[in-house]
């Protein structure tokens, strides 16, 4: 069965709102259909599994001692002290266990192959074409717990391309893939040899322009699905850009490497065409590179936006107001001293992977602790932490529930920070539907934990995502080797 | 196919309309509008001219030749031919096999040149689905990251030194392609490694569109596609816009629409969406195969090859599998894999998940041309099965390469391209004695000095 | 000058003799009345002290003088002294040690470039008490430190024990021992293709001459007792009157130090570690004591590419092989060691009494006993939690950083 973007549903459900990518034939309908049916795609034969014994945290009501928790095709249908358990379910006893809701990474950069771009301005790329199952990130993920990543060009970039969110539990991406266009990255702080100002107005014309697409002045009815306008027919200049050759007069550096607008293909529609004296395959073009940008001023992609220093707060809450985004900050370390207005403007937050430095205090020239997650405790939107895994000088970084023990260690709620793992990312994502907390109805993805998220000795021992085990740790060689070492 | 023209009376002109037909069929370079009597001495003209110059040793070009070898390896996929015929006979007649079978069941028809190879093994020529060699060596036009208007027809030297080499390694079929510089770095030609010219050794022209999917196409410069998802971004507007030329010109032809601009830029695209044509894709490694698989196959609907396929792209074999995706291994022969520590024969795995049309290519010359039964005896020697080996050197990439009906395996109707060894030829003890290409002799090692 | 001309300046003097009358009468009254005086006590409070001598005490009290500790049990009667009382939830616990560190140490002074053999240098000539590196270690429960230069020298130069506090500024020991490498680091810099008058253009360029420069300078100073006096220290070491450490990381180094070691009748204490695990027998055989430096961040490789091994720290504890934790942050280094299988016990003394022992200076820190220094943290929770924090550190005595419960 699949919807209209072609996308399968099922066990293996790619939740695609209404963000796919436009091309779409009933030819390839079928085709894949036939492909998916012969595939013996083995999350058809998905087993209904049950856990129980366990104390619950479902992130949404309360903790329950000794419950069990039943997920059947992927999805949880029961939870509770009483759950009934069906007779084909696998049972797995988790008796003194702790069963939290698998972690949610909001923002991370790994996971790709080559994903730098040099080109600071590509909102038409997507994570997609880049994501790689197999590297060692993945694997962690399941040892650490994180079940659902939000996958994410890293900051040096202006507008950086299209995040995608994923689960972490499979191999080919398309199993993976939880929803297909989340967002696009934004980031303040300019890549090298640009300066904050001309980053700044490159930013702001590319949204103006966006926005002048998407709700044009002489429409009084401002749709979320206006069309963009046609563009410009073909011109040597145009050739020339098209080709990725040569610098417009406006040296701007969003005209390089483009397709010429007249040529490119507008996506099909998806319609119950199968008569025989069908429309042509062709029909008028919408400009996919525009697109994205129309989207994300019209609300249907969120803003990553990235800040780095405190001003790139006040910059990026102007933005976010101008063109109406809706946003997710991803903050610097330093952007604490900004914190008051991001929580008067009440947007979810991205903590940077340091929740506590050192600071020279320019005036008096001594040196103070700065802990991040002080100002940041009164915020009413949603909070998720971050890891550094390629940068981090110290283990604990690597790991999202060491970063949230850490903001309990410095004052936030207990409950805060359990949220800032599970459910809050999910807030800020727009996927509570499926994640984030274990409820009736949604994915069953969670972990069994050998004592608290947040204790120090507490390991993950069982990794499950859309009911299926995909990581054990009785049966992890690689983690063996690692404590053990190489003998 | 147009066969309009007749003329019985000379042996040449009946060469010279299978040159024309195969001319005409592919939209080819031989567009003089003369008369037929005409184009029948020119072509004698060039054929004699042509193999004055070669030096070879030459069958005159007509005469039919019946061979005599003690063993045969057909790799027909025929179910009334067998596999290995002992003391059998090929006859060739008119640069095609006619007739192939155990020497008690086939008569030789008088007027034949007989071919004795009472030791020998005779096996199809060997195809080579990945190769740099067949003409000069400027492989990469990079001012553009996506060129399909560039054809490296343009670019054959037809039996040139290193495609001498190959024939000595029993190397008849080619796919000659554009470097992986580019994205797309233009439309390949499947040729045949003898001499002639170019309309002689020209099977198929365009032959493969060359897509490379990472790599050496990720520019360091401020352009799109430095980066892995800008490169796909490029390479999917590029074949976006291909493919939507040919649908206009579709849907013309279906007469739903006016008749569109030729836009030579795209003229190729049209024998690829209407998948005639394959891509040779330049792919390997786990992230890039995937995409390969999810954007030209799943997304666009072409029919593609992996030509490479290499490090730990096989863990995709089972969805490679499914879908029917030829894999055509190369350069390297196995993986190290780090965390498994193991040495893993890349052909045995994909073999093992089930990949059907499955082969070694030799990306000439990062591996020698000639070396070709090297990679496959490499292969073996890591877990492949023998009897695949033999197929994958020939019917595989045949197929692959969508000329299976012309190549690939000795059946009769097929171009006689036959192979003689000493035995067989994954065993690298073994060499090549005599090559034939479309039925005359190009190599013998009686006559000529021994290559390789 | 007469009588009456001395009678006169005195009185035209008076209002400055009264001045300094007053002046030296308030004085007195200060130094009586200021607690931080030589006769003040001050008695420390909470929920739990943990003496890391074996006992603990719930709720627990330390009496405090002269930097020293006078009393410790579960309830003290302090008499005249100032209470300090951190609250029933809060814990005392010893003040941490790092037998290994370049806190407070700029880059530029931990290393001697000009030369490879330094034995002489001193890192008690480079402290930068208002470092930041100090200050970070001192709010994360460190309370004494040992110095040590760099690696980049083959012998590196002299340690130095200090206490964290910048304030105080408290030297417990100038010469705390002689520092080598055994490492791959000291080759870094040089190489044989240089400009002849380059400092670079010397050896070692590969291991082959580290080992060679450890032994020959060994060597020369055991062999020729009149040679220069820089060999000195190395001779102190030979005899046992100085404390050498030495740092290896690889399996081989390991080995390699341990044989030099027994060539030269040495006993170093080895530091890094990181492939001990390879050589347990070895290590437990000659009863060799480890400061393990910092757990590994990485998944597919340490420091100079050793292998990872996450429970070296088990392994060792296992092998009955003295060892002790070294990092920025030795809780959290403890903590990981745990979770990744030492004894939680083991671990609380590989960063308290083992480094002071190693070090030895175990009579006046490592564990909260009588007579010992007044060094201690107190936390908010168990002291191996990551939820748990410092609230405040004492160093010899006093409140150095956090808050004081009176204020």
């Amino acid at each position: 069965m699949f919807n209209h973007c072609n996308q399968r549903i099922g066990q293996n459900r790619n939740h695609v709102p209404d963000r796919c990518p436009q091309m779409f034939s009933t030819f390839r309908v079928a085709f894949l259909a036939l492909a998916w049916l012969m595939a013996g795609n083995h999350f058809l034969a998905a087993q209904d599994i049950a856990i129980s014994g366990a104390k619950i945290i479902p992130m949404v009501g309360d903790v329950i001692e000794n419950g069990t928790i039943v997920i059947r095709d992927g999805r949880i249908t029961a939870i509770g002290a009483d759950a009934r358990v069906p007779v084909e379910a696998r049972v797995i006893k988790a008796d003194g266990k702790v069963v939290v809701p698998g972690f949610i990474d909001p923002h991370n950069a790994e996971g790709m192959s080559q994903a730098n771009e040099n080109n600071p301005n590509v909102p038409f790329v997507s994570v997609l074409d880049t994501i790689d199952p197999l590297r060692p990130f993945f694997d962690e993920a399941r040892r650490n717990g994180i079940t659902t990543v939000c996958v994410s060009p890293a900051n040096s970039t202006m507008i950086g391309g299209q995040t995608a969110v994923i689960k972490t539990g499979a191999t080919f991406l398309d199993d993976m893939i939880l929803q297909r266009q989340t967002g696009i990255k934004i980031s303040l702080s300019p890549a090298a040899g640009v300066s904050r100002m001309g980053q700044l107005a490159a930013l702001r014309k590319e949204l103006s322009e966006a926005k002048k697409i998407a709700f044009p002045e002489e429409k009084t009815d401002v749709t979320a699905t206006a069309k963009p306008e046609a563009d410009k027919t073909e011109t040597p200049e145009n050739q020339d850009r098209r080709r990725g050759r040569g610098r417009p007069e406006n040296d701007s550096p969003a005209e390089n490497g483009k397709p010429n607008p007249t040529d490119d293909p507008k996506p099909d529609e998806p319609k119950a065409e199968a008569k025989a004296d069908a429309k042509p395959k062709t029909e008028t073009k919408i400009d996919e590179l525009k697109q994205p940008m129309v989207d994300l001023v019209s609300g249907k992609l969120l803003a990553l936006i990235h800040c780095e220093i405190p001003m790139d707060v006040d910059h990026a809450l102007k933005l976010i107001e101008d063109f109406n985004l809706k946003p997710v900050l991803i903050l610097g370390r330093d952007c604490y001293k900004a914190a008051d207005a991001v929580i008067a403007a009440g947007h979810a937050v991205i903590l940077p992977e340091d929740l506590v430095f050192w600071e020279r205090d320019p005036r008096t020239n001594r040196d103070a602790q700065v802990i991040v997650i002080d100002p940041f405790r009164e915020l009413n939107a949603p909070i998720a932490f971050s890891t550094s895994r390629s940068t981090s000088d110290t283990i604990g970084q690597n790991y999202l529930w060491y970063q949230a023990a850490l903001a309990v260690k410095y004052g936030l709620p207990r409950d805060k920070a359990l949220a800032g793992l599970t459910i809050d990312p999910a807030r800020m994502l727009g996927i509570d539907e499926y994640v984030g907390s274990l409820e009736v109805g949604k994915d069953g993805d969670l972990l069994i934990l050998s004592g608290d998220p947040l204790d120090v000795n507490t390991w993950v021992e069982t990794t499950v995502i859309n009911g299926r085990v995909v990581y054990e740790r009785s049966k992890d060689r690689k983690l063996e080797i690692l404590l053990k070492g190489n003998q | 196919m147009n066969h309009s023209f007749k003329c019985r009376t000379s042996f040449l002109c009946v060469t010279g309309k299978n040159i024309l037909s195969r001319a005409q069929m592919n939209h080819s370079l031989l567009n003089v509008g003369l008369h037929p009597m005409q184009r029948c001495l020119l072509i004698f003209l060039a054929v004699t001219g042509v193999s004055f110059l070669s030096g070879l040793s030459l069958t005159s070009a007509s005469e039919p030749i019946a061979i005599k070898v003690g063993k045969i390896l057909t790799c027909s996929d025929n179910p009334e031919m067998p596999e290995f015929i002992a003391d059998g006979v090929i006859l060739i007649r008119d640069g095609k096999i006619e007739a192939i079978g155990a020497q008690s069941d086939i008569a030789i028809p008088e007027g034949y040149q007989v071919v004795e190879h009472p030791e020998g093994f005779a096996m199809p020529g060997l195809v080579d689905c990945h190769s740099h060699v067949g003409g000069t060596s400027d492989l990469n036009e990079m001012v553009y990251p996506t060129n399909p208007e560039l054809r490296n027809w343009d670019q054959i030297v037809p039996h040139n030194q290193r495609l001498k080499f190959a024939i000595a390694g029993g190397i008849t079929t080619v796919c000659f392609i554009p470097g992986s510089g580019t994205n797309m770095g233009g439309f390949g030609t499947l040729m045949k490694t003898g001499p002639g010219t170019l309309n002689e050794v020209i099977i198929r022209a365009p032959g493969v569109l060359k897509i490379a999917q990472a790599g050496n196409p990720e520019r360091q410069t401020g352009e799109i596609g430095s980066g892995r998802m800008g490169m796909n971004y490029v390479l999917r507007q590029q074949l976006l816009e291909g493919q939507m030329y040919v649908r206009q010109w579709d849907d013309f032809e279906n007469g739903l629409a006016p008749k569109p601009e030729v836009n030579l830029r795209l003229e190729y695209f049209k024998p690829l969406f209407r998948r005639e044509i394959p891509v040779a894709v330049h792919t390997q490694q786990y992230q890039v195969v995937m995409a390969t698989i999810r954007m030209l196959h799943d997304e666009f609907n072409l029919k593609i090859l992996i030509d490479h396929g290499t490090f730990d792209a096989y863990h995709l074999g089972e969805e490679l599998a499914k879908r029917d995706i030829p894999v055509i291994v190369g350069p390297r022969g196995f993986w190290l894999d780090r965390e498994v520590g193991q040495m893993t024969g890349i052909v045995a795995e994909y073999e093992k998940r089930g990949v059907k049309i499955l082969g070694v290519n030799t990306d000439a010359p990062v591996i020698p041309q000639e070396d070709l039964s090297f990679q496959a005896t490499m292969a073996v020697r890591l877990g492949w099965s023998d009897e695949r080996a033999i197929r994958g050197l020939t019917i595989e990439p045949a197929k692959a390469l969508m000329i299976e009906d012309r190549v690939g395996s000795l059946d009769p109707g097929k171009d006689a391209d036959i192979v003689i060894s000493t035995g067989s030829i994954i065993d690298p003890r073994n060499y090549v004695t005599q090559v034939f290409i479309n039925g005359k002799s190009v190599y013998d090692i009686k006559v000529d000095k021994r290559l390789f | 000058m007469s009588v009456r001309q001395l009678k006169f300046f005195a009185a035209s003097q008076k209002p400055r003799l009264l001045t300094l009358l007053c002046s030296l009468m308030f004085a007195v009254l200060l130094l009586v009345a200021n607690p931080s005086s030589a006769d003040a006590q001050t008695l420390y409070r909470a929920g739990q002290v943990i003496t890391m001598e074996g006992t603990t005490f719930s709720p627990g009290a330390v009496l405090v003088q002269d930097g020293k500790i006078t009393a410790i049990g579960d309830s003290i009667d302090g008499g005249e002294a100032t209470v300090v009382d951190f609250g029933d939830q809060a814990t005392i616990f010893p003040g941490l040690i790092d037998a290994y560190s370049q806190a407070g140490l700029s880059n530029a002074t931990r290393d001697e470039p000009t030369d490879e053999v330094t034995p002489n240098f001193s890192v008690a000539n480079a402290i930068d008490w208002n470092s930041r590196s100090l200050a970070q270690a001192l709010a994360n429960g460190t309370t004494t430190l040992c110095l040590t230069p760099g690696t980049e020298n083959v012998f590196a130069g002299r340690a130095t024990i200090i206490k964290s506090s910048a304030a105080h500024r408290n030297v417990v020991q100038t010469d705390a021992g002689l520092v080598a490498n055994l490492t791959s680091d000291p080759t870094r810099r040089n190489q044989s293709r240089q400009r002849p008058d380059s400092i670079y253009m010397r050896q070692p360029t590969n291991r082959m001459g580290v080992v060679w420069i450890l032994r020959h300078n060994f060597h020369s100073a055991i062999n020729k007792p009149d040679s220069t006096d820089s060999l000195n220290s190395l001779r102190e070491c030979v005899n046992g009157d100085r404390k050498l450490f030495v740092v290896s990381r690889t399996a081989p180094d390991l080995e390699t130090a341990l044989t030099l070691a027994d060539e030269f009748g040495l006993r170093p204490i080895l530091v890094g570690g990181q492939e001990s695990y390879r050589v347990l027998d070895l290590l437990a055989a000659k009863q060799v004591k480890m400061i393990l430096t910092t757990v590994p961040t990485g998944t597919t490789s340490g420091t100079e590419r050793t292998e990872i091994c996450l429970n070296r720290a088990g392994l060792l504890a296992d092998a009955g092989v003295d060892f002790c934790l070294s990092g920025d942050d030795l809780r959290v280094e403890a903590a990981f060691a745990v979770r990744h299988g030492l004894d939680h016990d083991q671990a609380l003394k590989a960063i308290t009494i083992t480094p002071a022992q190693i070090l030895g200076v175990a009579d006046q820190v490592g564990s909260l006993a009588v007579g010992k220094n007044a060094d201690f943290i107190v936390l908010n929770g168990p002291p191996l939690e990551f939820t748990t924090r410092i609230e405040a550190v004492v160093v010899d005595g006093q409140i150095v950083f956090g808050t004081n419960p009176q204020n």
